[in-house]
């Protein structure tokens, strides 16, 4: 990785969201360039404040007394000391906050005691009660592993339906606002079976476009929204469909206050176009004043 | 970002404390807890989103503290900025390692009633991270929104770029842009938040 390159993925790196391979690329650069290494580690300390937004809570009481707890066993006995887990689980490393994908292997505390008992029958024992101990666990785990599949499957469908339910939220919330007006879409082609609506609230300068019955688009090509009039023609953004071909989009208009009237387009058109290129509408309604 | 008014405290630093930690001075170490557990037990909970979870990260990172206190190294910053990340990593790794994304639980989680430590509170750092506290929501309110989820899922969720991309069904590359320009802004909107002392 050159250091063009760290600049790129510094951010990336500091909120871990890098991917392994840049993660790993990366952490060789920082190995050997120390103008690099400072500005990732300068960078990770700005994210640290990140932390900030997370709502601050008082500890539980049972905390401080297992804590202390902990620490006078440790302080009686090191045999009580419980090996600290890796700060990542992945490539070992310096337990270091800053040395963020590299994680530390389990510590134990000095001094781990020195003298053993030597009971060869309890160790024969213990050995054979762990064997046991180690099959049964390896049951469950493979148990909770599939479980865990499942569960992450079903986390990542309410993570879906749950983007779909705010947008659809969004949309019922300006429709019941006072002074909002529904306007049909036109399809450009009727016998497409798509059709929308658009909820425009002139007072709010918000629209909410709701579409259905919309083909899946290839994949290099997207839904957008654009807001076309006086000449002049505004892209909206994408417009993320559903699977079952639905689609809503609630949309901040006080760009447009200016504007008498205006187009609400949905168009089809290549992923990668930043100006529309051959954008083909689908659908059409006007807005504002005929 | 200018901090409250506060008179002189008379409380000793965290490095003071840390440096008393090391010689195993426990009260120096109940300092440093009370100063700080509802910090650490409230980044905790917001990536793992379980109480019982949150206070095992919570008691792994101060006993990480007990045991190492010289892995902090005071002159990469602010020992609480060093705390924060190691509060947040630590719970990231527990949401990985239990292979979730932060499921919500529907029942209360165990743990979810334990009674709050009313000592564990330090008024002054407290009104000091209260004002960064607001800053730094501000600064992500001011985000557009698709980037301030981009940032959220990264930091809270402990997703990679690949990961949100899937989750939010967006290409990858419309990420990667979204978590870059959210964090330039959050570097000049936050830059430079604990060159102050929060003691002082």
């Amino acid at each position: 990785m050159r250091c063009d390159e760290v600049l790129e993925a510094a951010e990336a790196y500091a909120l871990g969201a890098s991917d392994a391979a840049e993660r790993d690329d990366l952490e060789r650069h920082l190995e050997v360039c120390a103008t690099c290494r400072d500005l990732v580690e300068r960078t990770m300390l700005a994210t640290a404040s990140l932390a900030l937004a997370a709502p601050l809570r008082p500890a539980p009481r049972l905390l401080r007394s297992r804590l202390l707890r902990q620490i006078e066993l440790e302080r009686e006995s090191p045999l009580h000391t419980a090996p600290l887990k890796r700060l990542f689980a992945g490539e070992p490393g310096r337990d270091d906050p800053l040395r963020y994908q590299v994680s530390g292997t389990g510590h134990t505390a000095n001094g781990r005691a020195a003298s053993r008992r030597h009971w060869p029958w309890a160790q024969s024992l213990a050995a054979a009660v762990a064997v046991l101990l180690f099959a049964g666990c390896a049951l469950w785990i493979a148990r909770l592993q599939s479980q865990m599949s499942r569960l992450q499957a079903r986390s990542q469908t309410l993570q879906r339906i749950t983007t779909e339910f705010e947008g659809q939220r969004s949309a019922l919330l300006l429709l019941a606002s006072e002074g909002s007006v529904r306007l049909q879409m036109q399809p450009m082609d009727p016998s497409s079976g798509v059709t929308g609506a658009v909820i425009w609230n002139p007072d709010r300068h918000k629209c909410s476009i709701l579409v259905s019955g919309l083909p899946a688009a290839a994949a290099d090509q997207t839904y957008h929204i654009w807001l076309v009039g006086n000449q002049r023609s505004w892209d909206s953004g994408e417009l993320s469909t559903s699977g079952t071909g639905t689609a809503e989009r609630t949309l901040d208009l006080n760009t447009m206050s200016s504007q008498a009237g205006y187009q609400v387009v949905v168009s089809l058109q290549q992923r990668r176009s930043n100006d529309g290129g051959n954008w083909q509408p689908v659908l059409k309604a006007w807005v504002g004043i005929q | 970002m200018h901090s409250s008014a506060a008179a002189m405290s008379i409380e000793p630093a965290d490095e003071e404390l840390l440096d008393r930690v090391a010689a195993h001075d426990q009260s120096a170490f109940e300092a440093i807890y009370l100063r700080h557990s509802a910090l650490v037990y409230s980044i905790a909970l917001r990536v793992v989103a379980d109480p019982g979870i949150a206070q095992d990260v919570a008691q792994e990172v101060f006993l990480r503290v007990w045991r190492h206190p010289a892995l902090f190294d005071v002159t990469r910053g602010r020992f609480v900025s060093w705390l924060m990340s190691v509060a947040r990593n630590r719970a990231v790794d527990e949401v990985r390692s239990r292979g979730r994304r932060r499921l919500r639980e529907v029942m209360p989680a165990p743990g979810a009633d334990d009674p709050a430590d009313p000592q564990a509170v330090d008024p002054q750092l407290a009104a000091q991270l209260a004002d960064e506290r607001g800053e730094v929501r501000r600064a992500l309110d001011l985000l557009p929104q698709e980037q301030r989820i981009a940032i959220e899922l990264a930091y809270f969720g402990g997703m990679t770029q690949q990961e949100i991309a899937s989750v939010l069904d967006t290409p990858l590359g419309t990420v990667k842009t979204r978590v870059r320009l959210a964090m330039r802004k959050l570097r000049i909107s936050l830059e430079h938040p604990f060159d102050r002392d929060p003691l002082s």
